[in-house]
């Protein structure tokens, strides 16, 4: 597999690099680290009085790709490139495309709390406009958050609707890759009642606990059809907010959680959904954003 | 008589009205992942919990409906409904306290009174939310059409407006001005929206449109009381007692909310003191609240202009100041809290048939729960159709009488029940007892059967016609697909000879 890290020479860019290196050793692929620089107005101003700066940038780009090398173990197999392009986003995707990546690793905005990952403007465009698996960097992964071990379990957060059946497949793909067991899991928030009324005080707990009975009914159905050898199991988080939801399920210091996409599209676009969005910051492991497949 | 049932188990006619649910099964449905939500609610909280829950239901439009019933008197039939709410949330208190779990009437008469007397009171629940919340939607569109007026000097075109029913005696026929009204029926699709999309966004919606329901209420008084003329309460009572028996016996919905708070036994503490201390404040509340209403607006308007008059408190604002602002203000604030009464009343419906469901009383359909948004969408769908074309082509006087109806009866039937039960089971541990008993549970019934009594001679009709549906759905399919059925076993031995 290829992996391609965008690459940036601060703490959020190590924590990209960090995972980009754990996913390349794992699955013994190549690795292309990749600095975009910010594109200049020489080109254009006749009296290119940008040259320097441009010269100044490529200098940094440089800089940053070499202690990106002293990062990166030297069993593996690596590329550092730099590209000039109008934004990080756009200069990622088209260096995506060019060298025909399997995946790609970024990471989030620099404010935040660590382990969490808040999606910064990069993050955005590509979350939004890729049709690439993106793997995404919790804050501080490249400190005591990275992985101790080697994979250990994959999670693949599911909802329970007709969609979730390909991102199974999917993640049931990712698993061989990994040669993991795959857990799947899904959470519940427990909503506060609307307002008393004859129903009771706690009718909404009786609409989710009808719920994880759906999902596992579902479950079980679904097991009886599960063609690939990757072991599976099922876990359902449960609270009054996605954080304590998805805090309530023990999750290995070696694991990764694949999140699937909400619409489908023909351009087969992510597009992140209001339920995907809290289970991407809140999750307590990298999280590995897949596109949805065409049928 | 054996009715069915399978060949190794055959169960009984009778065995199945009087199946009782067990308890484990109610708390472990309500419990969040299977431990116990405590939420200690203290006295003050519950009690505004109930002001919250109750205000505001009818006030807004059962003047111009009941003024010509009773006159100045309606201050009495709200003190008189008032009343029998009170006495029935006290019995549905004891009853509620009696399960250790959050639950509706209808769950607590399931687990303490058996099956048929559950699908009873379940059947008038519907009756009461489902009707109620169309009758709401159709006061609402009065309000949303003076807004209307008093900000772009239009109105909307009547036959947009009123049902094309209307009712004469034991008749419905058609013969109204208008063709639908739409508002009504629009606003209970968006409601249905609302819901659909998770609840932690209705309920935060909620408590602010609570908050400008009291303070559109507060606004009408100050100002109506400026006009106060005391010469319009007389005659005080043109009609007399039974006048006044009459309205309260209608204005009984506007205290719907009140039961909700009896529900709260295992979240209060000390409920044996704050569950009636709660119910009591916030009916003292609530009644004082209407009667400053009710009592303004008679002090400012001749009675004889009540009748037929939409967006009452609005335009007894317009006529004191001559000005259309505060008009315009009351109107508004009753088109946004209007928007939250139809919403919790849909919302209690839909989670009463979702209870229903799952005990296989009602179609599976309305226990789906949707994996996108975890609402049961089909569920509110269902509920909100419905709604919407009673909404739009019953005429809100029926609808209203229909609603008080159904809230009297399933009231009526827990009474009983917390009569049976203490003779049945006296040592069976109850988190709070009715005191004056057997007087007060006795006195309950008396006055819901005396407020039913009063009601209007369709209503009886429908009533009828409703209790022959739910009578045939529960004989033919809901006592056979029961989950007491399908694990009847399981359940007697769980039961014991309680079955009997």
């Amino acid at each position: 597999m290829k992996f391609l890290v965008g690459y940036s020479n601060d703490s959020s860019g190590k924590d990209a690099l960090k995972l980009g290196v754990a996913l390349t050793e794992m699955t013994q692929g190549k690795l292309i680290v990749c600095h975009i620089v910010a594109k200049t107005w020489h080109n254009i101003a006749l009296a290119k009085f940008d040259e320097d700066y441009d010269q100044f940038l490529c200098d940094e780009a440089q800089k940053a790709l070499d202690d990106a090398k002293l990062t990166v173990p030297s069993h593996i197999e690596a590329r550092y490139i730099a590209r000039t392009a109008l934004s990080i986003g756009e200069g990622l995707k088209q260096t995506a495309k060019e060298l025909s990546v399997d995946c790609m690793v970024i990471s989030g905005s620099r404010i935040g709390i660590k382990g969490q990952f808040f999606s910064g403007t990069v993050a955005d465009e590509l979350l939004n406009q890729l049709s690439l698996p993106v793997a995404l960097a919790p804050k501080g992964f490249s400190q005591n958050q990275g992985f101790t071990s080697p994979l250990m379990r994959l999670s693949c957060a599911v909802s329970g609707s007709d969609q979730s059946c390909n991102l199974a497949v999917s993640a049931g793909e990712w698993a061989e890759v990994f040669k993991v067991p795959l857990r799947f899991v899904t959470f519940a928030v427990r909503d506060r009642d609307i307002t008393p009324t004859a129903a009771g005080f706690d009718a909404e707990n009786m609409v989710i606990n009808e719920w994880r009975e759906q999902i596992e009914a579902e479950y079980a159905q679904a097991t009886r059809h599960w063609e690939s050898d990757v072991p599976i199991s099922l876990e359902i988080g449960d609270g009054s907010t996605w954080k304590e939801s998805i805090q309530s399920i023990d999750w290995h210091v070696s694991e990764l959680l694949i999140v699937g996409t909400t619409m489908s599209g023909i351009f087969k676009q992510v597009l992140i959904g209001k339920n995907a969005e809290k289970i991407i910051r809140y999750a307590c492991v990298p999280r590995l954003v897949l596109p949805r497949s065409t049928d | 008589m054996d009715t069915g049932g399978s060949m190794k188990n055959p169960v009984t006619f009778s065995q199945r009205l009087l199946r009782r649910k067990p308890v484990n099964f109610l708390v472990q449905e309500t419990q969040q992942g299977g431990k116990t939500l405590k939420r200690s609610l203290t006295l003050f909280q519950l009690t505004m919990f109930g002001v919250g829950a109750t205000i505001g239901t009818g006030i807004f439009f059962v003047l111009s409906e009941q003024v010509p019933v009773a006159g100045p008197a309606v201050l009495i039939s709200f003190i008189l409904a008032g009343i029998t709410a009170g006495l029935t949330a006290l019995c549905y208190a004891e009853l509620s306290s009696m399960i250790p779990a959050s639950g509706s009437s209808y769950s607590y008469a399931y687990a303490t009174l058996g099956e048929g007397v559950a699908f009873l009171v379940a059947a008038c629940l519907i009756l009461e939310y489902g009707v109620s919340a169309a009758a709401v939607a159709i006061g609402w569109s009065e309000y949303l059409n003076n807004l209307i007026h008093n900000v772009f000097g239009v109105h909307l075109p009547d036959w947009l407006l009123s049902a094309p029913v209307v009712a004469d005696g034991y008749k419905l026929y058609l013969g109204g001005t208008g063709l639908i009204n739409l508002p009504a029926a629009i606003l209970v699709f968006l409601c249905c929206m609302l819901l659909m999309r998770g609840v932690t966004e209705s309920a935060r919606i909620n408590a602010v449109m609570v908050l400008i329901k009291l303070c559109v209420l507060i606004l009408f008084i100050s100002i109506a009381a400026t006009a106060f003329n005391a010469e319009h309460l007389t005659p005080f009572s043109p009609h007399g007692f039974a006048g006044i028996s009459a309205a309260a016996g209608s204005i009984f919905f506007t205290f719907i909310g009140l039961d909700a708070v009896s529900t709260a036994g295992e979240e209060v503490e000390n409920p044996r003191r704050n569950l009636p201390l709660a119910i009591i404040c916030a009916l003292f509340v609530v009644i004082i609240f209407y009667i400053l209403v009710a009592l303004t607006a008679l002090g400012a308007q001749e009675q004889g202009l009540f009748k037929g008059q939409q967006a009452g408190l609005a335009v007894i604002l317009q006529e004191i100041t001559g000005s259309t602002w505060p008009a315009i203000i009351l109107a508004a604030g009753a088109v946004i809290s209007v928007f939250s009464i139809t919403l919790v009343v849909l919302y209690g419906q839909t989670r009463i048939l979702f209870a229903m469901s799952r005990d296989g009383l009602a179609p599976k359909i309305f226990h789906r729960v949707s994996t996108k948004t975890l609402t049961p969408n089909a569920n509110t769908l269902i509920v909100a159709v419905i709604v919407s074309i009673i909404a739009g082509f019953i005429p809100a006087d029926v609808l209203w009488d229909l609603t008080s109806m159904g809230t009297l009866i399933a009231f009526a039937v827990v009474s009983i029940g917390v009569l049976v039960l203490r003779y049945r089971m006296p040592d069976a541990p109850r988190g709070f007892k009715v005191p004056l008993f057997p007087a007060l549970p006795i006195l309950s019934i008396c006055a819901c059967l005396y407020l039913i009594s009063s009601l209007s001679a369709i209503v009886y009709v429908i009533a009828a016609i409703w209790a022959a549906i739910a009578a045939a759905y529960y004989f033919l399919c809901a006592s056979k697909n029961s989950v007491l059925e399908a694990g009847s076993e399981a359940y007697s031995h769980q039961n014991g000879d309680d079955h009997q």
